[in-house]
């Protein structure tokens, strides 16, 4: 067990390093120079160079890289072309309202999202699980920022009972409630729909078990054979789920916040990418590969936990 | 869908089945009617898509006939909450008519959903094929594709396109390869299963005969659920070209496209609301239809990829 | 049963590390900042009530001499302070740091500068001439990294022979000398400051108004500076935030959670001006938006004939952009040298090529083939260049040409690439600067030196236009500089190369509570000059 989380580990790493080389190599190659956009363009040319110089860019490619390396070793993940500050004090500003989002959306989905597939998996057929299933298949084919924009349309707009955007306080404040409600809600019907699909079949497939059919003769009451034991195994693929999910959550709050102009780490990666700012594109994207590759690496472990039938060579 | 069954025309079955469920068939007509229409856009959009009208920016669609106040006496009245004649769906900031917009973009959405599936279903096939022929290969590309299945795909489609620019060939070039993931493991599957069964046969019979026979057998059995997952990747590729549109790394205007008409309605989100719903209608819409419809085919066709 | 205790102590550590990061990198605002306390809604005007700004830009740092970029320089501007300043009326060069006009030696290559006395930093650490001195050397310092290196270009050395005055040995005649000495990107930085700490998160500079704190991307926090050594602002604390969504910034003001938005765009006007608690009025900017051609395209040799140029500059619609597209918040350009610039005379504007489809179509039937060329286009996709870009598209296909195609590119690629590739023949671009000077226009845009351009002349006319920039930067006897400029603008405007389409406005909206905003030509704004109404 444990020589399976070091591999993991050193295959994590071995990514992040592969990742890190391409994307460099590609903002490299990439059209549009950060000088000029630094220096702006009623610059001369004298000014241009004079910034390209102070940015370290008249150096060859593979030094840069390997400088950027260096760094990495340290925690230094670089300085911003624009502000000139560390990127990872810039990363560490924004990605608690990242977080913030992201875990806000996951409870949500978690509380909506697995009730909803019991529910519809005990209903089996019925008007219920009829409406449950087709709102899911619509939940996913609503685009976030679609449905962010109409949220904010009849809330904010309209009904004005909600800001229209920003993030200041964490979820389970008063005013960060207020704040985080809308997005976590555009950002996490998607991961409802996933949840109530998948616990639907894990549920149904425990049902029919064997194991279940012992129970209920054993005469058991009917809630405890659900809570108790179907509900436990039909955990299993949700856990599996959940690491996905969060991929799909944290790719999806990079647009959301675009959306409710939150100060998040989507923001600032997606303004770095229209600034040619390679550092903080390089690291960012590093930083959340990094977040998202752990997530799952704890999944991975958390079934191992769950399910001592599987084990790992 | 048993294997036994490999006479005869699994496709057309299967079709027949899917017509008898009444929502199937609904989104099945609604999908070919939003394709003839936005095919035919040239000839029935009542204005170029970049023809612009500044005297009747922002104009309410037809629905303003009821809804707004249209006598020029009474007090309420405001010119720019008035139908103009010819803009059925209204106009944008710059006076273009919505509606003809919503056909163009609509040829741009559908045309890089389906350009992009079809890519990402020639490179997912042959990966596929590849990890499942050598078995040398079959580990790393698995790693692989677990990797771009899991790795939020917006992120990779953007990075995708800071590297290469922004225009439309690039942002179909990146939705692509979020694709591949699902075709490469569905066809690695078959042809795990089928090199099994024809190796007996293949020790009987001449030797490079084979792969030919295996290739061809494979992407027979393979057909059907290559149609549910290439349905199921249409709904996701529209949404991804809308979502990179929103952004500003999809379509580069003038050019029309649904995520782009969004963004650009939502900076008039209090004055002209419609300006985002309509495309925002088409897009879900077209997506749902997409969704039911992949859905009932695996029904029909191979519940066994449910998960 | 211990599957159970895994799965709980599994969680529990999942959730110590959430919080970990949670705790170590503070709360999201920083104290003193909560949204919802500011202004509009809290009793009426006085002391202590939050002036709340909302930027669409965020700014990049608070270091006047490495950053450029119009959010950062709204910050800066009211923390630090140049020698010279231009008023917004008469466009001259009104002392600040300094006392008095520049003494220029006979050559022109030394300028002596009296500084103000009894200034002091916001650190304690006294004004003087030592600091300009130290200033400048900064921004000559190539590790520095300053932003526009250019500004201290002609100086060789400077001198402090007391605490009150400077010298400076220029290396020309530097005609632009005084303007670069107005330009926000030589404000002077406190040298204990600057030596101790990094003035992009922790500025410190002369001007009215000190730092208190900042969220990257988020907002900054000033308050007033007690030690001004000129007249008190009358507000005291200030919040500009970050609201990269126009749309979005507008409804904080109309909320009143905003009380002044320094750049606002014509199409949110609708929602703001029947608003009776908000103000909507525009100042005259020194931005100006020109289309570029060029004569020597790689691939296109009809464009080295001047008659084609007259054509393509007849066909472009200026009046009708303004009037329908801007709705008027625009002056319509008829010189490259705009009337707020130095160098401009009337006369700058009897050479313009004025909009005439019909004449415009004439010289294309005159010569067979010239209608149906294929002229690239070369439109950056920002919403003002590409709403731009398709309607003097279909202004000129109304002019006769059949064979207009437009290429967008982004912002960033466009930038490099207008001038490097060599394919196409014309492209929308745009000049401000902070000086306003004529010779500060010209020579980034048009002269040679810079390699590679956006508008490329034929060679004669490239070495004349040349001259005249050359001329016009290394006297400073006004009138002869006016004369180069002049004639550079003619050869620019009768050859046409250049086509300029408008001067922008600057369009800002801010609450009725307050009074005394204004915009100078720059855009930029100074809290000091705010009050509070009634």
């Amino acid at each position: 067990m444990r020589r399976y989380i070091v591999k993991r580990i050193l295959l994590m790493l071995l990514l992040l390093l592969g990742m890190s080389f391409i994307v460099f190599a590609s903002l490299y190659i990439a059209p549009g120079d950060p000088a000029t956009m630094v220096a702006g363009p009623s610059a001369t040319e004298a000014d241009i160079e004079a910034v390209r110089a102070s940015l370290g860019l008249d150096r060859p490619f593979l030094v840069q890289y390997l400088l950027y390396l260096k760094n990495l070793l340290t925690l230094n993940l670089g300085t911003s072309y624009t502000s000139r500050q560390p990127i990872l004090d810039e990363i560490l500003v924004r990605l608690p309202n990242t977080l913030n989002l992201a875990c806000a959306s996951m409870i949500l989905a978690v509380l909506v999202g697995i009730p909803c597939g019991i529910l519809t998996a005990l209903k089996k057929d019925k008007l219920a699980d009829n409406i449950l299933t087709t709102s899911s298949l619509v939940g996913i084919s609503i685009p976030n920022f679609l449905l962010g924009t109409l949220l904010m349309y009849v809330f904010s707009v309209k009904l004005g009972w909600l800001p229209t955007g920003g993030m200041t306080h964490y979820f389970w404040t008063a005013t960060g409630f207020k704040q985080a409600i809308l997005p976590a809600i555009a950002l996490s019907t998607a991961t409802i729909a996933s949840f109530t699909r998948i616990g639907r079949s894990a549920m149904l497939d425990v049902l029919q078990s064997d194991y279940i059919r012992t129970a209920k003769s054993k005469g058991l009451k009917r809630k405890t054979i659900i809570l108790g034991h179907a509900l436990r195994n039909a955990l299993i693929p949700l856990v599996t789920q959940f690491g996905t999910s969060f991929g799909g959550l944290l790719g999806g709050a990079i647009i959301t916040e675009q959306v409710f102009v939150i100060n998040g780490v989507g923001t600032y990666l997606i303004t770095a990418i229209n600034n040619r700012n390679y550092p903080v594109v390089q690291s960012t994207v590093l930083v959340i590969a990094t977040i998202f590759i752990l997530i799952n690496l704890a999944v991975d472990i958390l079934y191992c936990v769950i399910d001592p039938r599987i084990s790992y060579e | 869908m048993d294997e036994s069954n490999k006479h005869g025309n699994p496709v057309r079955a299967a079709f027949q089945k899917l017509l008898q469920n009444k929502l199937a068939t609904v989104c099945f007509v609604v999908l070919i009617l939003e394709i003839l229409l936005v095919a035919l856009a040239p000839f029935i959009a009542p204005y170029g898509y970049e023809e612009q009208d500044p005297a009747h920016a922002l104009a309410p669609g037809f629905w303003a006939q009821w809804t707004a106040v249209t006598d020029p006496e009474d007090p309420e009245y405001n010119a720019r909450d008035q139908y103009v004649p010819g803009h059925i769906l209204g106009t944008d900031q710059y006076g273009r008519d919505t509606l003809s917009r919503l056909l163009y973009g609509g040829r741009i959405s559908l045309m890089v959903g389906f350009v992009s599936t079809a890519m990402g279903l020639v490179a997912g096939v042959i990966c596929g094929l590849l990890a499942g022929y050598y078995k040398r290969l079959d580990n790393p590309i698995m790693r692989v594709m677990d990797l771009l299945f899991t790795f939020p795909g917006i992120l990779l489609a953007m990075l995708i396109i800071a590297m290469l620019g922004v225009n439309t060939f690039n942002a179909m070039l990146a939705i692509s390869i979020w694709s591949i993931p699902s075709f490469a493991r569905m066809v690695r599957g078959k042809v795990l299963q089928v090199k099994e069964e024809d190796y007996i046969m293949a020790t009987r019979s001449l030797g490079a005969q084979d792969s030919r026979i295996i290739f061809v057998h494979i992407l027979k059995n393979c057909l059907p659920v290559i149609i549910v997952i290439a349905t199921m990747r249409m709904a996701t590729s529209i949404i991804s070209i809308s979502t990179l549109s929103y952004l500003g790394m999809g379509v580069t205007p003038p050019m029309p496209e649904w995520g782009g008409m969004i963004a650009i309605g939502k900076q008039y989100l209090w004055d002209r609301p419609s300006l985002i719903f309509i495309p925002g209608i088409a897009v879900m819409i077209t997506v749902i239809c997409f969704n039911i419809l992949g859905d009932k085919l695996r029904d029909i066709l191979d519940p066994s990829l449910r998960d | 049963m211990k599957t159970w205790k895994k799965l709980v102590s599994l969680t529990a550590a999942c959730a110590l590390g959430l919080s970990l990061l949670a705790g170590c990198s503070g709360t999201t605002t920083p104290s003193g900042t909560t949204p919802g306390a500011s202004a509009g809604t809290e009793g009426d005007a006085g002391e202590g009530k939050m002036f709340n700004i909302v930027l669409t830009a965020p700014f990049t740092g608070f270091d006047p001499l490495r950053t450029n970029d119009s959010a950062s320089t709204y910050v800066n501007a009211q923390i630090y302070e140049t020698l010279y300043r231009i008023n917004p009326e008469t466009g001259a060069y009104d002392p600040l740091l300094a006392v008095s006009e520049p003494e220029y030696s006979e050559d022109g290559l030394t300028v002596t500068i009296k500084l103000r006395e009894g200034v002091t930093f916001q650190d304690g650490t006294p004004f003087n001439s030592e600091a300009v001195k130290y200033t400048f050397e900064l921004i000559q310092d190539p590790d520095f990294g300053s932003a526009r290196a250019s500004i201290a270009g002609s100086i060789e050395s400077m001198e402090c022979p007391d605490e009150n005055t400077i010298v400076f040995h220029l290396l020309y005649e530097d005609g632009v000398f005084q303007a670069k000495l107005a330009h926000t990107n030589s404000a002077i930085v406190s040298p204990t400051a600057q030596q101790n700490q990094d003035l992009m998160t922790q500025p410190c500079g002369t001007g009215p108004y000190s730092f208190v704190s900042s969220v990257s991307g988020s907002n900054v926090v000033l308050t007033r500076n007690d030690n001004y050594w000129g007249e008190a602002p009358a507000i005291k604390d200030v919040t500009m935030t970050i609201i990269s969504d126009e749309s979005t910034a507008v409804s904080r003001m109309e909320t009143g959670e905003a009380d002044f938005m320094p750049k606002i765009s014509v199409e949110q006007l609708s929602r703001v001006e029947n608003n009776a608690g908000l103000t909507v009025t525009t100042s005259e900017a020194a931005q100006i938006y020109y289309l570029g051609m060029r004569a020597t395209s790689s691939v296109n040799p009809v464009m080295a004939e001047k008659d084609f140029r007259t054509a393509l500059a007849m066909g472009i619609d200026k009046e009708g952009y303004v009037e329908y597209m801007m709705q008027g918040y625009a002056e319509v350009a008829n010189s490259v040298i705009g009337p707020k610039i130095f160098g401009y005379a009337e006369e700058a504007e009897n050479h313009n090529i004025a909009y005439d489809p019909e004449g415009a179509k004439a010289i294309l039937d005159a010569h067979p083939g010239w209608a149906d060329e294929e002229i690239l286009f070369l439109v950056p996709s920002t919403p003002v260049y590409s709403r731009m870009g398709e309607y003097f598209q279909s202004s000129l296909t109304q002019a006769g040409f059949n064979n207009i195609e437009i290429e967008t590119m982004d912002w960033s690629a466009w930038l490099t690439e207008s001038k490097v590739d060599g394919r196409y023949d014309i492209t929308l671009a745009a000049w401000s600067n902070v000086t306003r000077d004529g010779s500060e226009l010209m020579e980034p845009n048009f002269h040679s030196v810079n390699g590679q351009q956006r508008v490329r002349l034929l060679p004669e006319d490239a070495a004349l236009v040349d001259g005249y920039i050359d001329a016009s930067k290394t006297t400073s006897n006004a009138e002869v500089r006016t004369e180069n400029l002049l004639n550079c603008n003619a050869v620019l405007m009768d050859e046409a190369y250049v086509q300029p389409i408008y001067n922008s406005t600057n369009l800002f909206c801010y609450s009725n509570s307050y009074t005394g905003i204004t915009l100078d030509a720059g855009g930029t704004f100074y809290i000091l000059d705010f009050d509070y109404a009634g």
